[in-house]
């Protein structure tokens, strides 16, 4: 079909144009659908919908701008047949016509049982908010009553799916069967519409801005958002603190520093994904799920460290200086925001909690982090999921990602060179104390343990489908990358 | 704490493979000393939050992450620009609500008795799943709205971080578990809801017009409905997740009443401020029904009729008069009782006199 040019009225969105085209509808018809005050939303519906044609689509156009006009309503002789059949008045139903209801959508809540008092009471509230949104009309005082339109009970969503609870219990993963299943590549909804629902016309659009499935999308999201609900743990209860006997200042002025930082990037986490959270549409709610999880694990997080902080006699450190914090919020995009929170800094941070688990002084200390271990492999996994279903879908943004990659890890190099606090706490816990030769024991530790996380994000990076980052690697991170001599030899 | 200095200054010299120590940090000029011990329910934030960390600051220009009780480092990055008065967005409950988020955190997919719902009829289902679907737009805009104000707290004021990261969570499980209940029995999700209020919510341009539109408004009709939701359910796994929910939301209620007391007490030259923001919020009620749009109310008649939707009808009533009369409670108990006389027309006709 040619295409025909946008000449008088409202502007056609690209998107409706191609619709009519497609269902041979002419656009000027849908341009006067839109001046007669039609979202375009609900103009695309109803193209969409099966068996539309021009005619139809004319005759019923035509109808709204005579009433509009002031002229005759006149009903078509299937609605007047189904009226009389339920005792509806002509004038009862002209009133409907003249809202704006097609004959067919009348008729159907005629069969529906909806009786000509209930339909009474709902066409008058709709005209007296009709008569209210007009310009200069008095605002009523009194209150609506309820409507009685039952068109909802017939929207053509997929009926019939009965999911059953498996072994681990009715999950959210389970739930994608039938039309449900079906996660589309492109979310077009602007509105708080589910995935699945119906849409209706008129819904002001939320402000999102993540509406593609490549740029957020992770495959495990819904199984990691069972598994974070399943492994809930309870700082208060659940951490036998009655274990951490006294410690040596200096070990316990370094495990409270050491807290101090992970305080701040619970902090900074929860700050991070939050902002995300309303950028990203309806459509793909298993992310917004799982990132919900991921946020309670930072309150936990900053709650568990807090805790141990105050517990011992210790107290909070000094704050980090937070020139890394600046390559996770300064990301403009979510992809780069997750290569950088997910995968980038929780390997470290997963590095920082095997050595903590590794210096732990009690029970208690084993137990927060290794309970942390377990929650940050969950947002590793997303992390890296994400980045894996980003690479294969967009392969051309590859270069892309390097990008963020150079600029996260040479800000961290940074911050590691300028943070002297948190080295040397890691070296006393390390090393046990404050004698040289401890100290040079937590040195050669720490530097064992640098390798240890450096290969772990390589080896991350590679299971994602990025290998070629061991050789783009940032120069300082390079040399942890290697194996030491004494093991090659080995 | 005391690390001799003689150990300090060996340590900078002599540790030729080292690179040099500095261990300045070792020697903090700050509380030390602070041993919290478990309680009763544990080792929770009353427990810890003693001597000058439990200090939570009238004002506060803390533009970092810097933890609330850390030394501050002079050259830290500024990274944001957040509320810096506490009135802004603290509440003395949010310990106590926090904790009892963690301990009373669910699972929708083993913690629901989902073998108890059997086949309904036709239209009970489809009232159902209408309303499930309805619950489901409502729980996404209640999980995103508290992430975007998370930046804009100040990180000594993270009490209200957690709790708001807890009502994050919770929200997520009540959007999760409506869509269980929609997809477990043959109905599936209906249609979309034309809920402008929600909008409203994500519209607000400060924490506490969120917070008063949001916690108590929206949250609190929800939390009334689901408390009703013995009039509503069909069988046993309906009415705990009725149950469950209403026990999350309970807290989220209950910081936004004593954030709005806090703020009532503390700022009182706000009040006209307050009462704008809920002129705007239950002008949109008005046309869209309290219970939410159309459809949803429709729906709840019908499952509280048991398929009789006149019958229904006048638990729809008792509902409104419920959920307005407990919102005008909850805004009396926040110190804000003079509502009652402007609140809207809409919404007055449902409301009780005053108990005195």
């Amino acid at each position: 079909m040619a295409q025909e040019p946008q000449t008088q009225g409202p502007d056609i969105p690209e998107d409706l144009v191609k619709i009519a085209q497609d269902n041979n509808i002419p656009l000027d018809l849908v341009r006067r659908a839109l001046a007669l005050g039609f979202p375009a939303e609900a103009v695309k519906q109803q193209l969409a919908m099966p068996g539309v044609t021009a005619e139809a689509a004319e005759q019923f156009i035509s109808q709204q701008e005579a009433m509009r006009a002031g002229g005759e309503v006149v009903i078509p002789d299937d609605l007047a047949e189904a009226a009389k059949k339920h005792d509806w008045p002509d004038e009862l139903v002209k009133r409907g016509l003249r809202l704006g209801a097609t004959a067919e959508m009348l008729i159907s809540q005629m069969d529906a049982g909806l009786r000509p008092d209930q339909a009474e009471r709902f066409i008058t509230q709709q005209e007296r908010l009709r008569g209210a949104a007009q310009p200069g009309a008095a605002r009523s005082a009194e209150a609506g009553e309820q409507a009685l339109d039952l068109s909802w009970m017939k929207v053509p969503t997929e009926w019939g799916i009965r999911v059953r609870p498996g072994k681990k219990g009715l999950t959210v993963g389970a739930l994608n069967v039938g039309t449900y299943g079906d996660i589309p590549d492109y979310w077009p909804y602007q509105t708080e519409m589910p995935r699945g629902a119906y849409p209706i016309p008129g819904v002001p659009a939320m402000g999102y801005t993540i509406y593609e499935k490549a740029e957020l999308w992770s495959d495990n999201a819904a199984d990691l958002y069972e598994e974070a609900i399943q492994r809930r743990w309870r700082p208060a209860t659940d951490i036998p603190w009655e274990s951490i006997e006294p410690l040596p200042d200096e070990i316990e002025r370094a495990m409270c520093q050491l807290c101090t930082f992970f305080c701040e990037k619970a902090l900074l986490a929860g700050d991070t994904v939050g902002k995300w959270l309303p950028e990203m549409s309806y459509g793909y709610h298993e992310v917004k799920l799982y990132l919900a999880t991921a946020e309670f694990d930072a309150a936990r997080h900053f709650e568990v460290f807090r805790k141990r902080a105050l517990c011992n006699g210790g107290g909070m450190g000094i704050q980090s200086p937070g020139y890394f914090h600046r390559a996770i919020i300064d990301a403009r995009a979510w992809t780069e925001t997750s290569a950088v929170l997910h995968i980038l800094s929780n390997s470290f941070l997963m590095g920082l909690y095997q050595l903590g688990e590794y210096v732990a002084h009690s029970e208690a200390e084993s137990n927060i982090f290794r309970l942390c271990i377990q929650d940050t492999a969950r947002q590793l996994a997303f992390g890296l999921g994400h980045l894996k279903y980003f690479l294969i879908r967009k392969h051309d943004r590859r270069e892309e990602v390097h990008t963020y990659f150079n600029k996260a890890e040479a800000v961290m190099v940074y911050d590691d060179e300028n943070d002297n606090v948190l080295r040397e706490a890691l070296i006393i816990l390390l090393g046990g104390g404050l004698i040289k030769e401890q100290i040079l024991d937590g040195y050669r530790k720490l530097e064992y343990f640098k390798r240890r996380w450096v290969r772990d994000y390589l080896a991350r990076l590679e299971s994602a489908g990025l290998p070629e980052r061991r050789e783009r690697l940032h120069y300082s991170l390079k040399k942890y990358a290697e194996e030491p001599v004494a093991a090659q030899a080995a | 704490m005391a690390i001799s200095p003689e150990v300090l200054e060996q340590l900078r010299t002599e540790t030729s493979e080292v690179a040099p120590l500095d261990l300045s940090w070792l020697n903090l000029d700050n509380a030390w000393g602070i041993r919290a011990k478990p309680g009763k329910r544990g080792l929770t934030l009353d427990e810890v939050e003693i001597g000058p960390y439990g200090d939570v600051p009238q004002r506060s220009d803390n533009a970092t992450f810097r933890p609330r009780g850390a030394v501050a480092r002079p050259e830290a990055l500024r990274v944001k620009l957040p509320y810096q008065e506490r009135a802004d967005v603290y509440a003395d409950n949010l310990r106590l609500l926090y904790e009892e988020a963690v301990q009373r955190q669910w699972s929708s997919a083993t913690d629901v008795p989902w073998e108890t719902i059997e086949p309904l009829p036709d239209n009970m289902e489809l009232a159902m799943c209408q309303l499930c679907t309805f619950l489901t737009e409502v729980e996404f805009i209640a999980g995103d709205t508290p992430g975007q104000w998370m930046p804009k707290i100040n990180s000594d004021y993270h009490e209200v971080k957690l709790f708001l990261l807890s009502q994050i969570m919770d929200e997520a499980r009540h959007l999760d578990v409506f869509r269980k209940r929609a997809l477990a029995n043959g109905g599936g999700l209906l249609s979309a809801t034309a809920e402008n209020g929600l909008r409203r919510i994500i519209e607000a341009q400060d924490f506490t017009e969120m917070s008063a539109v949001l916690h108590i408004l929206g949250e609190g009709f929800v939390q009334t409905l689901f408390r009703m939701g013995e009039y509503i359910a069909q069988n046993e796994a309906e009415k705990k997740i009725y149950r469950l929910a209403a026990q999350d939301e309970s807290r989220h209620v209950a910081f936004g009443v004593m954030h709005l007391k806090h703020i009532v007490e503390e700022q009182p030259g706000r009040r006209e401020e307050l009462h704008w923001y809920y002129d705007q919020a239950e002008s949109i009620l008005r046309t869209e029904g309290v219970t939410g749009a159309q459809y949803t109310t429709q729906a709840i008649a019908l499952l509280a009729g048991r398929g009789d939707i006149d019958k229904g009808v006048e638990v729809v009533q008792a509902i409104l008069r419920k959920q307005v009369n407990e919102y005008m409670h909850r805004l009396e108990v926040a110190g804000l009782g003079d509502r009652r006389d402007r609140m809207s027309p809409w919404l007055k006709p449902y409301l009780d006199p005053p108990a005195n």
